[in-house]
C-alpha cells in the first residue's frame, strides 16, 4: 500500500526521453518481433525484446520480465517439440519450436506495449522517424538466436528421451 | 495606451501567441505575470526551453505563484527534463495538495517516466476528488490509450467529445483507435480533425495523410483490414495445426494464399500506391 510520503516522494528519473531518437538509439516496431519470433525461435525473440525495451527505457522490472518469460518459453520450446514430435527432430525443427516461439512473442508484446505507446504518443516526430528497421538486427537475431534455439531442442530432447528411456 | 499584458492575454485566449509574444515585448519585464504570460506564450509556439526560463524568472519575484509553478512543470516537461518538471509539480502540490489538476500532471509525468503504479495511484486520487474536471479527463484519456486500455480510452476520449467537439485529444486517440483496427474511413475523419484542432502536430498530420490515402484507395483499404495481427495469428495457427487435423487444409490453402497476396501487395505495391498519391495525389484521393 502506498503512502503519501512514497506518492509525493520525488522519484522521476528523466531517462524516457521525448527528443527525437538518432538512428542506431530508435526502438524497433513491435509487430516485427513476431517475424524474428516465427524464423528464429524463442532465444531470437527474447533478445530483440530485451534490446527494444532498454531502447524504449522500460523499467528495469519489465527488462526482468522479459528475460524471465524467455527462459520460460525456451524450456517451453523444448517440451513442446517433444510432446509434438517426440523424437523426429526434422518436424521439432521444422515446427515446434514456431509454436512457442509466436505465443512468447504475443506476451513480450504485451510486456513492452506500455512503454513503446508511451514512446510512441511523446515523440515529436513522425511515425516513419520513430523507429528503426528491425531488417538487419532481426536477420542477425534469426540466424544466430535459431542456431543457438536448434541446439537447445536437440541437446533438450535428447536429454528427454535419454531420462525417459 | 492598452496595457501588454492585457493585449498579451486578448491574442494567447485567441490562440495567436506569435502575438502575444510581439505584444509583451512591447513592456518592461516587471511582475510574475509578465513572466507567466511569456511561458505560456513561448510553450505554445514550441519554444519549450525559451518557456522555462520565463517561468524560473517569474517564480524568483514569486517563489509561491502555483501558476508560474505549474507553466514551469508543463514547459520543463515538454523540453524533456522530467526532472525539474516533478520539482514543480510538487511544489505546486504543496500549496493546493487536493488540487486534481496538479495530481492529473503528476500522474502523467509519472507515465511519461514509465512509473506506471505511480501513475496509476496520482490519477485514481485525481478522480476521487474531482471526476469532472477537464485535464483529469484528459489525462484519463490520454493514459488509458498509452496503456493500451483500448475500451477505457474510447470511452474516455468520447466523454472528452461530449464536453468538447473539437477536442484534439479525443480526436487522436478516436483516430489512433480506428487506425491500429484497420478502420480507415473512422480513422481519417478524427485524425483530419485533430489535424484541423491543431494543424502544428506534425506526427499526427501524418497519419492523417496516410490515412486518407488508405480510406480513399480500394485496394488499400481492403489490405489494411486483412493485415492485422489476428490475421497473421489464424494463417499461423492453421499452418501449425494442420499437420495434426489434415482436414483443416481446406482452410488452410486459402488462407495461406490470401497472405501471401496480402506479403506481397503490402510489401511492394502498397507503397508504390502511396508514394504515386504523395506524388501526384489524383483528385480522387480527396487531396
Amino acid at each position: 500500500m502506498r503512502t503519501d510520503d512514497d506518492l509525493f516522494a520525488p522519484s522521476l528519473q528523466g531517462e524516457a526521453r521525448v527528443e527525437a531518437l538518432t538512428k542506431g538509439e530508435r526502438p524497433w516496431e513491435l509487430t516485427s518481433q513476431f517475424y524474428v519470433a516465427f524464423f528464429g525461435g524463442a532465444v531470437a525473440v527474447t533478445a530483440i525484446a530485451w534490446l527494444n525495451a532498454k531502447r524504449l527505457r522500460a523499467p528495469e522490472e519489465t527488462q526482468r520480465w522479459i528475460l524471465i518469460l524467455g527462459g520460460l518459453g525456451v524450456v517451453a520450446s523444448v517440451v513442446a517439440s517433444y510432446v509434438l514430435y517426440g523424437s523426429d527432430f526434422r518436424s521439432a525443427t521444422r515446427l515446434g519450436y514456431r509454436i512457442v516461439a509466436v505465443l512468447l512473442a504475443g506476451a513480450l508484446y504485451k510486456l513492452q506495449q506500455p512503454a513503446d505507446r508511451i514512446y510512441s504518443f511523446r515523440s515529436p516526430v513522425g511515425e516513419d522517424e520513430q523507429y528503426d528497421s528491425l531488417w538487419i538486427p532481426g536477420l542477425i537475431a534469426v540466424v544466430v538466436g535459431g542456431a543457438v534455439q536448434l541446439g537447445i531442442i536437440l541437446v533438450g530432447v535428447g536429454l528427454i528421451e535419454a531420462v525417459a528411456s | 495606451v492598452t496595457d501588454p499584458r492585457v493585449l498579451a492575454r486578448h491574442f494567447l485566449d485567441l490562440g495567436r501567441h506569435d502575438r502575444a509574444l510581439d505584444a509583451l515585448e512591447g513592456a518592461e519585464p516587471c511582475n510574475a505575470e509578465w513572466f507567466l504570460l511569456r511561458s505560456h506564450a513561448s510553450r505554445e509556439i514550441g519554444d519549450a526551453a525559451g518557456a522555462v526560463d520565463a517561468a524560473e524568472a517569474g517564480l524568483r519575484l514569486d517563489p509561491a505563484s502555483v501558476e508560474l509553478l505549474a507553466a514551469l512543470a508543463d514547459a520543463a516537461a515538454a523540453d524533456d527534463d522530467l526532472v525539474l518538471a516533478e520539482r514543480a509539480i510538487l511544489a505546486a502540490l504543496e500549496h493546493v495538495p487536493e488540487s486534481p489538476v496538479f495530481l492529473a500532471v503528476y500522474a502523467q509525468l509519472a507515465a511519461c517516466d514509465l512509473q506506471l503504479e505511480k501513475a496509476d495511484a496520482l490519477l485514481a486520487r485525481a478522480r476521487a476528488v474531482d471526476t469532472e474536471d477537464d485535464t483529469v479527463a484528459e489525462v484519463e484519456a490520454w493514459y488509458a490509450y498509452a496503456r493500451g486500455d483500448r475500451r477505457r480510452a474510447a470511452a474516455a476520449a468520447r466523454r472528452l467529445l461530449a464536453r468538447d467537439p473539437d477536442s484534439e485529444l479525443a480526436h487522436t486517440i478516436l483516430g489512433g483507435l480506428a487506425w491500429s483496427r484497420g478502420v480507415a474511413a473512422t480513422a481519417s475523419r478524427h485524425l483530419d480533425a485533430a489535424v484541423r484542432a491543431d494543424p502544428a502536430r506534425s506526427p499526427v498530420v501524418e497519419v492523417a495523410r496516410e490515412a486518407r490515402v488508405e480510406a480513399a484507395d480500394p485496394f488499400l483499404r481492403g489490405l489494411y483490414r486483412i493485415d492485422r495481427l489476428w490475421f497473421w495469428a489464424l494463417a499461423l495457427g492453421l499452418l501449425f495445426a494442420t499437420p495434426f487435423v489434415p482436414f483443416l487444409a481446406v482452410v488452410t490453402v486459402p488462407v495461406l494464399l490470401l497472405a501471401v497476396g496480402v506479403a506481397l501487395y503490402s510489401w511492394f505495391i502498397a507503397p508504390t500506391v502511396r508514394k504515386n498519391v504523395r506524388d501526384g495525389s489524383p483528385p480522387w484521393y480527396g487531396g
